[in-house]
């Protein structure tokens, strides 16, 4: 198959962040035997999730209408 | 020069039909024999919805937000282009049936019947079956027999709470109640593809995600823990391009498109780069190792940390490891499979090399 190259603009860009030296020291020895390769991708994990948080409020309308059809399958009493 | 001629496309979703089991039904273990077979396909997530989005759009949840049943809310069309579009596009008449809206996305479909009650299910496909016959174009449908769904649904779901120690002392009768359902699901996919001429198609028989006999505690058939036997499904492709073919190779749900558009030879719009990559190769021979990354995210009542809007069981499986991050009590399971099939012995914190790269690949999904 022919495979879509990712375009340049399509490319992840990166910004610098200042943060607090004793706090890096912190996430340094926080991240060991995580598999969590550096500083950044641990502000950036901790960041996705914080952010996702906010992004996942669902409006209650929504909401009830979800849990209807959870209902109607079985999974919700 | 060959013209390739337009096919028509006929997905069928077994919902939550076991791999091991589908090989061993009448009609489709034959079937099995004659198409291209993948037995060990990892979901995404071992709930629908989770598990259909990922399926139709080639990418994980954690990227398209559909990770959860209240994913399609979240859902971020922008992120990706589902299979329907592209068959769409090709001038394909767009048809579905889903048991639930909050499964199958809706979007490109140009009829789309939800209908959960078996006993209107056969009137439906005559009703889809007549549109099909009818629309003057290549037609591009999906089926969706939930039928062991329905059935946990009345004889686990609604009789067994998940704490309830007795239906995990009667794994043997579960397993043979379930080996019934799966029956009543194999006699009604038969009956629908006999209404078909296969030679014009090119057919898809999948299962969105698997189901357990409640060999683990906790997990009564799927959604609640992130064990292979709830993640594991399979594949089979058959039609003309399709040679009969058997791997036990891990691939993944998300894998299912691309290989279509493969066989089309239709080219991906580079708006999004799928997690997915086609199954083509494999059936060519190549022998290469996939990644699968599985969350879930456990509904009220179906857990002692349900957590139903957002995942919080994670794992990446390879052909012999397998590692689980639980996010709610921050703790890890590192599985040998080639030793260990029914993950029952943890090896996490024993100072194997694998665990760190089992963590940077688990990682590199969530980060």
């Amino acid at each position: 198959m022919k495979r879509a190259k990712q375009k340049d603009d399509n490319k992840l860009e990166y910004g610098t962040v200042s943060l607090p030296l004793p706090l890096i020291s912190k996430i340094k020895k926080r991240i060991i035997g995580t598999g969590i390769s550096s500083v950044s991708s641990y502000v950036s994990f901790v960041l996705r999730e914080v952010l996702s948080y906010d992004e996942g409020v669902i409006d209650e309308k929504n909401k009830e209408e979800i849990i209807k059809r959870l209902k109607k399958l079985g999974y919700l009493d | 020069m060959l013209i390739k001629m337009p096919k028509n496309i006929i997905l069928i979703t077994a919902d939550a039909l076991r791999p091991d089991v589908a090989v061993h039904l009448p009609f489709l273990g034959k079937l099995v024999s004659k198409s291209s077979f993948f037995s060990n396909v990892f979901s995404y997530q071992n709930n629908s919805t989770g598990a259909f989005y990922s399926i139709f759009s080639g990418i994980y949840g954690n990227k398209s937000e559909a990770n959860s049943y209240f994913g399609s809310l979240n859902f971020k069309k922008d992120r990706c282009k589902l299979l329907t579009q592209y068959f769409k596009e090709q001038g394909y008449f767009t048809l579905a049936h889903s048991m639930s809206d909050i499964i199958l996305p809706r979007e490109h479909f140009d009829a789309y019947y939800c209908e959960l009650d078996e006993e209107k299910i056969p009137a439906l496909y005559d009703r889809m079956l007549y549109e099909l016959k009818h629309c003057g174009k290549n037609f591009f449908v999906h089926f969706h027999v939930a039928l062991i769904h329905t059935r946990i649904i009345e004889n686990v779901a609604k009789k067994f709470k998940y704490k309830d120690k007795e239906y995990y002392e009667q794994v043997e009768k579960n397993k043979e109640n379930y080996f019934q359902y799966a029956l009543e699901a194999d006699a009604r996919i038969q009956h629908l593809l006999e209404q078909f001429d296969l030679r014009s198609c090119i057919l898809v028989i999948y299962s969105d995600h698997g189901t357990t006999y409640g060999e683990k505690f906790g997990e009564r058939f799927y959604g609640s823990l992130c064990y292979d036997d709830t993640l594991r499904t399979f594949a089979l492709f058959y039609g003309a391009d399709f040679p009969a073919f058997c791997s036990d190779l891990v691939v993944r749900g998300v894998d299912i498109m691309p290989t279509l558009l493969d066989v089309m030879n239709i080219e991906e719009d580079g708006k999004t780069i799928m997690d997915g990559k086609s199954l083509v190769p494999l059936i060519k021979g190549k022998k290469e190792e996939r990644v699968a990354f599985s969350e879930v995210a456990p509904l009220q009542g179906s857990s002692d940390y349900p957590s139903p809007k957002k995942p919080n069981i994670h794992a990446v499986r390879t052909n012999y490891w397998k590692l689980l991050f639980y996010r709610s009590t921050n703790t890890y399971e590192l599985y040998d499979l080639k030793n260990d099939s029914h993950e029952d012995k943890n090896l996490i914190n024993r100072g194997l090399a694998v665990e760190g790269e089992m963590k940077r690949l688990l990682h590199k999904h969530l980060d």
